[in-house]
């Protein structure tokens, strides 16, 4: 940016200055202008305004930089300004007086309505458009402003009451000059308001435009074309306008992209107009606004000072390297910090259990017999990292990981609310996040799909990757959703309460940031504003829900409609034959429409998704609400990130035309590696997943309140590896367990260290329990009904009859009442529900019982971590219910398959349930508990349910 | 609470639905049973010790009932008075679906007890007690939908994904008997929106609300299948066998010894469960007051459920939470008016009367708090054929009992439509019965997803009904 000097503006004619400013401005004219003026620029200068002057020449504003100053008095006659008739000393003299009191030109002050003031968008309160500063080349001080169609207005802008006559006095104008360009085709136009009111539709006076003109408003043509490059245009207001007052203005966009204004200006002489130029202040004020951490003008820095901003997480993390001294990076910096406190680790687990622990945490089935013995057998010195390898090239790898992702985003299959309805194509999504995690598919793309996949789409799509960005945007429609609103006229309370659902969930899930908190007012702990929610909120606010995204490829969409088009040829036939037959031909008659029917049911419904597109053009205004009220909109916030990093409003450029391009943006920066907390969030929640708690203990939450990371440097460098490893979930999970920290045993048999009892430093592994759907899978795997699943709709198991008598919603479906919205349940036949839980219904007004029992998150907010609690109902389940019968009567006939022998049988019982043979006294022990039951069938039965009941089976070493 | 280490997550969940007494295993820890659990939070006075809560659901017309409009005569067939036409307010449309026209009800009313408060002849016996009841008469709601309002009324958020009312109650107190849930629900039909109003959501599970079913063993999996259930203590002897082995080369891990214990608790509770739901072991004369033998089954049914309600909270439970509703329709009244009020009220007015009677008689009612409300009420306006709308604009509550002080606060414009004086939202009426319990609505909170997260919102941002409290 050139810099600009303040130009002194001389107030009155018969003052000393403005005699001076007079005299020197005079020479310029009779000296300089030949060369800098209008007819000619050497060196790419003029000086003839003062603007001209702060614009400068090739080297500069030659006032501020003293170019000026030097060029007449240079001992060089090379240099020496004006080369030929060369200036009186008294000429010199006055020069060089008048560049040291400022260079002020002679003319009382133009007045700027607008030029560099980042607050002017913000009083354009009306109007269909969007109006924002922008700061590429602008024509004059440091920013101009771009509205985009139609326009952006206020009639009354405070403060506003500038008279226009013919010779105006103090405070008073005539002339309006302003600069404009062009973005896209169409015209540009300037409207202004008299009194408070805007010209009448039909009449010109007070429109001024250029190039074409589609408002259907009157108004006065200045110039042909709109112009592409910078224009000044000067308006004698007098003359077009006579004796008025001028209140508002509206700059306007019609057509095309953007019409571009700076430096708009009212004088009361041109000369007046031709000395402004732009404060330094202004200037230095329309600066882009940097970070809190490093600019003082940043908003939060306003608001909080400078005491939140030591957020540990704010600071980009550090690029650390692991400490020297071992080969494995992550057990370097966590050996240290042991090292440091004097805390020996525990020594490797075994392998049986490395092996029962690693299929818990990539895969959540256990081992198979086959799978135990394998690797037992398996004594070459890889044979761990084979293992690693070959579960996370396993589907059941996605399955598992799918299913702590879906816990974040809030998963469901229902609606939620009074109805609970069905949502028929949310299953999509959830195969779409397998698929993803299975094909280790980067993180960063992954993000970008969910947040605006259909921004990444033209058209249909035109490869399996280009549908499955589509079926992504399911991420944007997770949340509840209450279709009853509408009669009762709330939907405007329910837009509202998803729209901070999405952007509270958004925060939580990628950016590990409390934004609900600051949906009513400033965060409590954080360097977050208020506005900071609604300007993310903002970067939703074109999402358009559907239910309808075609997602057939490419050559599948055409074969269809081929298909379905010879079908409509053939049933057009058919029918031609059926005109063509008689009345009593019955029978005839008869075949040929079960001929048409059965055509008809031939044809083929292309394939479609539940997710969502954008507004478009005209996305809806984003308000921050009072008090978060939806009724209670305050200012109009334009979407920007988290102000306290980056507090401007986000560029947002269009991809293509019909969509906003603010999700885009959006997603660029949420996995832009500037960003602290994307990778640092996402490194922390795989930790989490193979060691029971975070680095950071509070994974959705890196803020004040939320816990320190136990491993700083760590944490930073795991991040950093995230992002080098290209985003690749398998690279990370790879390192992480494959370090000795993981491998550790966890039980402690002397105790703990009394410096470390909690285990923050890692001195051993943490054992855990199997969460509510591990559990399900692991009596399923065991007792060998588990079955494959090729994902698809979900399925449905039974529950107890009373249960769904005692919802109003299903009550009403099982009558038949409920218009085909599916708000019942819909059980499967048993023989399809052994599939993995994953696949099963979540219905959020009825969870699964036999899985709520062991801690099920509500499927309404995000979460970051299982709970494990303790109840009796727990043990109720797994004792009781009919579901755990059943398992233990399969897995009873599957270890009595297995072997002979009353020994044999329970060696494999132990083995499928437990991936290990029994020690002598447990068999002893299991064998004569069978013999005083009787030892039959049913006393085996009975044993395999103490088997699948024990602590082992639900825990994890 | 902030990010809970191991030990506090472990005591959290020792202190909820028959779970584990960790804190007796962990001798220093250890602490007399019902004992608070968000010890950190300053206890008041606490005027209840238990909470009946008698969900009316579909939102009944509380100006049928207690809230006396003599002007609803005067006005029945007539536009709505300009006066009062200004639409309201917050909350979706409620005037669009109705008739400009005021609908008055056929009954009769009379002033009743000391207090000389009127109520209509559709609740002869709960009049009798009306001088127990606090009336709440400008209860305001913030949506006119059911399942918003249901769980606004539930959960204080009318958006699901929130604790409820029981579930912070009993995370604030703690439970007495530990074979026993804290927190029951009694139902044949729950509220709409289902489990979401009696959700722990992101409070510990043992804080979760359980519904004891009227008929069969009262807890889902409470007895084992029929087939098993002869050597049910045997397979559970083989269990803890193979525990104590398994938990001897883990020597310290509380989780372990928590899992053995809650077998051996969940054998127990078997018989103490069925035993607490077995409403027959109560005199005749008892179960006839509760209208247990009516020919009136869905009298019958909430009589049995009120009075297990009274056996639950005499056995130690914390919250109990009744609805009345036999089917999807509840006191939704969009027709008929009258027919709708006729029938609930016959249902719910002799078990209500011989609640507060029995608890009054047991000398339970001076720590037992009762509370009567719907999601909303019901407009004067007519809608479709002689019904109501919703109506979240004004409508009565009541409660009674646990340090109540009896009366009537607030009012309603003279036709009913909107609350005009000493204006309660929903935040109020829990802010006043968790003070009851001697809970600080501010302090009673728990972090989550990084956020103070509490029943009554945003700290300070409610008030006491004021005079509700004793």
């Amino acid at each position: 940016m050139i810099p600009l000097l303040a130009l002194i503006l001389v107030p009155n004619a018969g003052d000393d200055a403005f005699a001076l400013a007079k005299e020197a401005v005079a020479l310029l004219e009779a000296r300089c202008w030949s060369c800098h003026g209008p007819a000619k620029q050497s060196g790419g200068l003029r000086l003839d305004s003062a603007l001209a002057i702060s614009r400068g020449g090739d080297s500069g504003n030659p006032v501020a930089s003293g170019a000026l100053a030097r060029s007449i008095t240079s001992a060089d006659p090379a240099r020496l300004m004006p080369p030929k008739n060369r200036l009186s000393d008294r000429e010199i003299s006055v020069l060089s007086r008048w560049v040291r009191a400022g260079a002020a030109w002679p003319a009382s002050p133009a007045l700027a309505l607008f030029d560099d003031d980042p607050g002017f968008p913000g009083l354009l309160t009306g109007g269909k458009g969007a109006a924002r500063l922008v700061r590429d080349k602008p024509f004059s001080g440091a920013a101009a402003l771009s509205v985009a169609p139609l326009q952006r207005e206020s009639p009354s802008i405070p403060g506003w009451s500038h008279e226009i006559r013919e010779n105006p006095s103090a405070g008073q104008y005539r002339h309006l000059r302003l600069a404009w360009r062009k973005r896209g085709p169409g015209g540009i136009m300037i409207e202004l308001a008299l009194s408070g009111k805007w010209p009448d539709a039909k009449s010109a006076k007070g429109r001024f435009h250029a190039g074409p003109n589609t408002t259907g408003w009157a108004s006065v043509q200045v110039a042909a074309a709109a112009p592409s490059e910078w224009t000044p245009v000067t308006i004698d207001l007098w003359k077009a306008l006579g004796d008025c007052v001028i209140t508002g203005i509206a700059p306007t966009c019609d057509g095309g992209e953007e019409a571009h204004f700076d430096a708009i200006l009212l004088g009361a002489t041109v000369a007046s107009l031709d000395a402004y130029a732009p404060s330094a202040q202004a200037v230095a004020d329309a600066r882009p606004v940097g970070d809190a951490l490093t600019d003082p003008r940043n908003p939060i820095r306003k608001l909080f000072g400078g005491e939140r901003l030591d957020l540990w997480s704010l600071r980009a993390p550090a690029k650390v390297a692991p400490p020297p001294g071992h080969p494995h990076p992550v057990d370097a910096f966590i050996g240290a910090r042991l090292a440091a406190k004097g805390i020996l680790p525990l020594p490797q687990a075994d392998r049986r259990t490395l092996l029962r622990r690693l299929h818990a945490d990539l895969t959540g089935l256990p081992p198979s017999p086959a799978e135990v013995d394998a690797f037992l057998a398996d004594n070459r010195p890889d044979a761990y990292e084979r293992l690693v390898d070959r579960l996370l090239a396993s589907p059941a790898y996605g399955e598992r990981q799918a299913r702590l992702w879906l816990d974040v985003v809030r998963y469901a299959d229902t609606n939620g609310y009074e109805r609970d309805e069905f949502r028929p194509l949310a299953w999509r999504y959830r195969d779409y996040v397998i698929r993803s995690f299975n094909a280790d598919k980067p993180f960063d793309l992954f993000a970008r799909e969910q947040l605006a996949g259909d921004e990444m789409v033209n058209g249909a799509p035109r490869s399996p990757a280009e549908a499955d960005a589509l079926v992504a945007t399911g991420y944007l429609r997770l949340g509840q959703h209450d279709s009853t609103a509408a009669i009762f006229q709330e939907e405007k309370r329910l837009r509202a309460e998803q729209m901070a659902d999405l952007t509270n969930t958004t925060a939580s899930a990628f950016l590990g940031l409390t934004m609900s908190c600051c949906q009513c007012h400033d965060h409590k702990y954080d360097p977050l504003s208020q506005a900071d929610h609604y300007r993310l909120r903002a970067f939703f606010a074109g999402v358009t829900p559907r239910d309808d995204l075609s997602i057939e490829v490419g050559p599948s969409a055409g074969h269809i409609r081929d298909h379905n088009a010879g079908i409509d040829t053939r049933v057009a036939e058919a029918r031609k034959a059926m005109a063509a037959l008689p009345k009593e031909k019955k029978s005839e008659r008869a075949e040929i429409q079960s001929r048409i029917d059965k055509l008809a049911a031939e044809k083929r419904k292309p394939a479609v998704a539940m997710g969502a597109t954008d507004s478009g053009e005209s996305v809806p205004a984003t308000h921050r609400l009072d008090q978060g009220a939806h009724d209670a909109p305050k200012e109009e916030v334009a979407p920007g990130f988290v102000s306290v990093l980056v507090p401007g409003p986000a560029e947002v450029a269009r991809p293509r035309p019909g969509t906003s391009g603010r999700r885009s943006a959006l997603a660029a920066w949420i996995t832009s590696p500037s960003n602290p907390w994307t990778a640092r969030v996402l490194a922390n929640r795989l930790w989490q997943q193979h060691f029971g708690t975070g680095l950071v203990a509070t994974a959705n939450d890196f803020g004040q309140s939320g816990a320190r990371p136990t491993h700083p440097e760590l944490l930073d460098w795991l991040a950093g590896e995230v992002v080098a490893r290209g985003w690749s979930l398998k690279a990370i999970h790879r390192l992480i367990v494959t370090s000795e920290a993981y491998k550790r045993s966890s039980t402690a048999k002397s105790g703990a260290p009394p410096s470390d009892p909690e285990n923050r430093l890692l001195w051993r592994q943490n054992p855990r329990r199997l969460d509510a759907e591990s559990i399900r899978d692991y009596l399923l795997a065991a007792s060998g009904l588990l079955k494959p699943f090729e994902g698809g709709k979900p399925v449905w198991p039974s529950v107890p009859e009373d249960l769904l008598k005692a919802q109003p919603a299903i009550l009403e479906a099982e009558k038949g009442g409920d218009g085909g919205r599916m708000q019942g349940w819909y059980p499967d036949p048993e023989e399809k529900v052994d599939v993995r839980s994953v696949y099963l219904i979540r219905k959020r007004c009825l969870p699964i019982p036999f899985l709520q029992a062991f801690d099920l998150p509500d499927p309404s907010v995000s979460c970051a971590r299982r709970d494990t609690t303790i109840v009796a109902p727990q043990a109720l389940t797994l004792l009781n219910s009919p579901e755990s019968a059943r398992y233990a009567a399969a897995l009873a006939a599957r270890a009595q398959a297995a072997s002979a022998t009353g020994e044999g049988k329970v060696d494999a019982l132990f083995k499928l349930a437990l991936a290990r043979v029994p020690e002598r006294e447990e068999r002893d022990l299991v064998l004569a508990w069978l013999s005083k039951r009787g030892g039959d069938q049913a006393a085996f039965v009975q044993a395999c349910r103490a088997v699948v009941n024990s602590n082992e089976f639900i825990h994890v070493d | 609470m902030r990010h809970p280490s191991r030990r506090q997550a472990l005591e959290s969940s020792g202190a909820g639905f028959a779970s584990v007494a960790l804190g007796a295993m962990m001798a220093a820890e250890a602490r007399p049973a019902g004992e608070s659990l968000a010890a950190s939070a300053p206890r008041l006075p606490a005027r209840a010790k238990r909470v009946i809560f008698l969900f009316q659901y579909g939102g009944p017309s509380t100006f049928d009932l207690f809230d006396y409009k003599p002007d609803l005569q005067k006005l029945d067939g007539k536009p709505v008075p300009a006066s009062l036409r200004k639409n309201p307010d917050r909350v979706g449309g409620v005037f669009s679906h109705c008739k400009d026209q005021v609908m008055a009800g056929p009954w009769k009313w009379a002033r009743h007890g000391n207090s000389g408060a009127w109520v209509s002849d559709l609740l002869p016996r709960t009049a009798a007690h009306v001088d127990k009841l606090c009336q709440v008469r400008s209860m305001v709601s913030e949506s006119s939908n059911h399942a918003p309002a249901t769980y606004l009324m539930n959960t204080g958020a009318i958006l699901g994904g929130k604790p409820s009312l029981g579930s912070w109650v009993t995370y604030g107190l703690g439970t007495p008997n530990r074979n026993l849930p804290g927190f029951v629900l009694l139902f044949k039909v729950g509220g709409l929106g289902g489990s979401a109003n009696w959700s722990n959501a992101f409070l510990p599970a043992p804080h979760q609300g359980t519904h004891f079913r009227h008929e069969g063993p009262p807890v889902l999996n409470l007895e084992p299948p029929t087939a098993m259930a002869a050597s049910q203590r045997d397979t559970i002897d083989l269990i803890q066998q193979l525990n104590a082995r398994h938990s001897s080369a883990r020597p310290g891990s509380a989780e372990l010894e928590g899992r053995i214990a809650s077998y051996e608790l969940a054998y127990r509770m078997q018989s103490e469960a069925l035993d607490v739901g077995e409403v027959s072991r109560e005199t005749m004369a008892t179960q006839a007051a509760y209208g247990l033998h009516d020919a009136n089954k869905d009298k019958a049914l909430y009589g049995r459920m009120l009075l297990q309600g009274r056996r639950l909270l005499e056995k130690g439970v914390r919250f109990v939470q009744v609805y009345n509703a036999v089917d999807k329709l509840g006191w939704d009244a969009h027709d008929n008016n009258e027919d709708y009020h006729r029938r609930n009220c016959a249902q719910v007015d002799q078990p209500t009367a011989a609640l507060l009677a029995d608890l009054e008689q047991r000398g339970m009612l001076d720590d037992t708090l009762v509370v009567w409300a719907g999601e909303f009420g019901r407009t004067p306006m007519m809608q479709g054929n002689k019904g109501r709308n919703h109506n979240p604009y004004g409508f009565t509550i009541w409660m009674a009992g646990g340090g109540v002080r009896p009366g009537i606060i607030g009012s309603t414009d003279e036709i009913g439509l909107r609350a005009i004086g000493d204006v309660q939202p929903v935040k109020n009426l829990h802010a006043t019965i968790l003070t009851a319990l001697g809970l600080n609505p501010d302090e009673l909170q728990f972090e989550f997803n990084g956020r103070q997260e509490r029943l009554t919102g945003v700290a300070q941002s409610w008030k006491l009904i004021p005079g509700a409290l004793a």
